[in-house]
């Protein structure tokens, strides 16, 4: 007979896990290697994703092969836990008493409480971003090279793409008008790729990957994915308008009006996370042509998927010292 | 809104009457709550035309959709989680990136123009 409350251990196993993994792997991937000038975006945009992707995924492999073994178990009848029972036991019949211990529960319905609160902002925030492309879609005006781009009237110079599902790109008239052509060409360009990527689907996916991993690996990898995937947007950017310097052009003259308008108006609400340093990377990258890193991102898949199933393989091989092992550690 | 801008100024009943001809009937009490709570939001001006009050949008057209863009797009920037919002922004804030840094920036693409780009 399985315990529901068996899955509490189970539960815990996996939240451990994937901040082990996400403390031993997040530094190897976040650094300086797969980063800067020679990498290229589409590497580090892929080693940021491995290191938000992969700690839950490795975590969520091994808990899959503990619950079997121990499912095994129970369909053959056995119960190992009736020969050592000097510590409380990772299993279907038996793990529901770590559920009775205090900090077990605490820990348990703290880290559930914080996933479901900080989920359930996010979505408000979703469906919020979702009214924001209809309300632009209703008041903007359509520009006439790409059907997806609108013009809204507006004294706050902004540009972005926005809406999951349905996206469009509003820009600003404070921030259309001032643009020579070819700049609102390369601008239309950058955010029409983030579009196509769909980079915000990807985004809010990576976002909800980072609340499991450690914090400050979190943090580092969703932001250096973001620089990444606007450098990526660039170069697209580029190829578009043929210029790098256009692209360049572009972006310092709407970073010159937000700057502009935040001293008229100290309370210009901020855009994104580390915004200072994003403007002068981007320009920086693109008038040095560094390559896009192609090659380094598929090498870096697939030692990640060869390493995912090394790691399954270990993990079904040793599953039995594993499990005794992870048992001894949750005492 | 829409028909305030057409003509106005417009009392309650007015405006009533002309939703029923656009196949909008609403009672006369919902068209009034309505145009009052728009004008507590300062979107009409009112004066008083005999027992009625005599309604006028006070912005444009134009004023008032730039006004509905501000607002949502504040609204979505200030409820986003973090810094991190659910939009991806052409330029992000230019928070600290003060006037040497945008003149090294210029310096480096004009540099780059006179090699022949």
């Amino acid at each position: 007979m399985i315990d529901p409350t068996g899955l509490a251990a189970f539960a815990l196993v996996f939240l451990g896990a994937t901040w082990a993994f996400s403390v031993f792997l997040g530094p190897g991937l976040l650094n300086d290697r797969f980063r800067g000038p020679v990498s290229g975006p589409l590497t580090e945009r892929r080693a940021a994703t491995l290191a938000l992707v992969l700690p839950p995924v490795l975590a969520l492999g091994l808990i899959v092969v503990l619950v079997f073994e121990s499912y095994m178990e129970l369909r053959s009848g056995t119960d190992h836990c009736l020969e050592h029972s000097h510590h409380l036991h990772l299993c279907l019949l038996h793990g529901g008493d770590f559920a009775s211990r205090p900090v077990a529960s605490a820990l348990l319905i703290l880290a559930t409480w914080t996933f479901i609160f900080r989920i359930a902002r996010r979505l408000a925030d979703v469906v919020a971003a979702h009214g924001v492309a209809r309300d632009v879609r209703a008041v903007g005006q359509r520009v006439s090279e790409d059907a997806l781009c609108h013009v809204v009237p507006s004294s706050e110079p902004f540009a972005f793409a926005v809406g999951i599902f349905n996206p469009v790109v509003a820009v600003s008239s404070a921030a259309w008008d001032p643009l020579e052509q070819e700049q609102r060409h390369a601008l239309l360009a950058h955010e029409r790729a983030h579009v196509d990527r769909h980079d915000l689907l990807t985004r809010e996916l990576l976002w909800i990957a980072s609340l499991l991993s450690f914090p400050p690996v979190g943090r580092n990898a969703l932001s250096l994915w973001t620089l990444a995937s606007e450098r990526l947007c660039d170069r697209y950017a580029v190829n578009a308008s043929g210029k790098a310097s256009v692209v360049a052009a572009a972006i310092l003259a709407v970073a010159r009006m937000r700057l502009r308008t935040r001293r008229e108006a100290v309370t210009v609400p901020s855009m994104a996370l580390g915004a200072d340093s994003f403007v002068t990377e981007r320009i920086e990258s693109l008038l040095r042509e560094e390559p896009d890193g192609a090659r380094t991102a598929a090498r870096l898949s697939s030692a990640g998927l060869l390493g995912f199933g090394l790691f399954l393989l270990c993990c079904a091989c040793l599953s039995e010292p594993l499990h005794h092992l992870l048992e001894t550690l949750l005492g | 809104m829409g028909i305030l801008w057409e003509q106005s100024p417009q009392t309650v009943r007015e405006v009533a009457t002309k939703l029923e001809r656009l196949d909008r009937k609403l009672a006369y009490t919902t068209v009034m709550t309505t145009l009052d709570r728009l004008y507590k939001k300062g979107l009409l001006d009112r004066h008083e035309e005999g027992l009625a009050f005599a309604y006028e949008p006070a912005l444009s057209r134009d004023e008032y959709r730039r006004r509905i863009v501000e607002d949502v797009v504040s609204t979505l920037l200030e409820h986003s989680e973090g810094t991190d919002p659910v939009l991806a922004a052409f330029v992000d804030t230019a928070a600290d990136l003060g006037e040497d840094a945008l003149k090294r920036l210029e310096e480096l693409i004009t540099a780059r123009r006179r090699s022949g780009e």
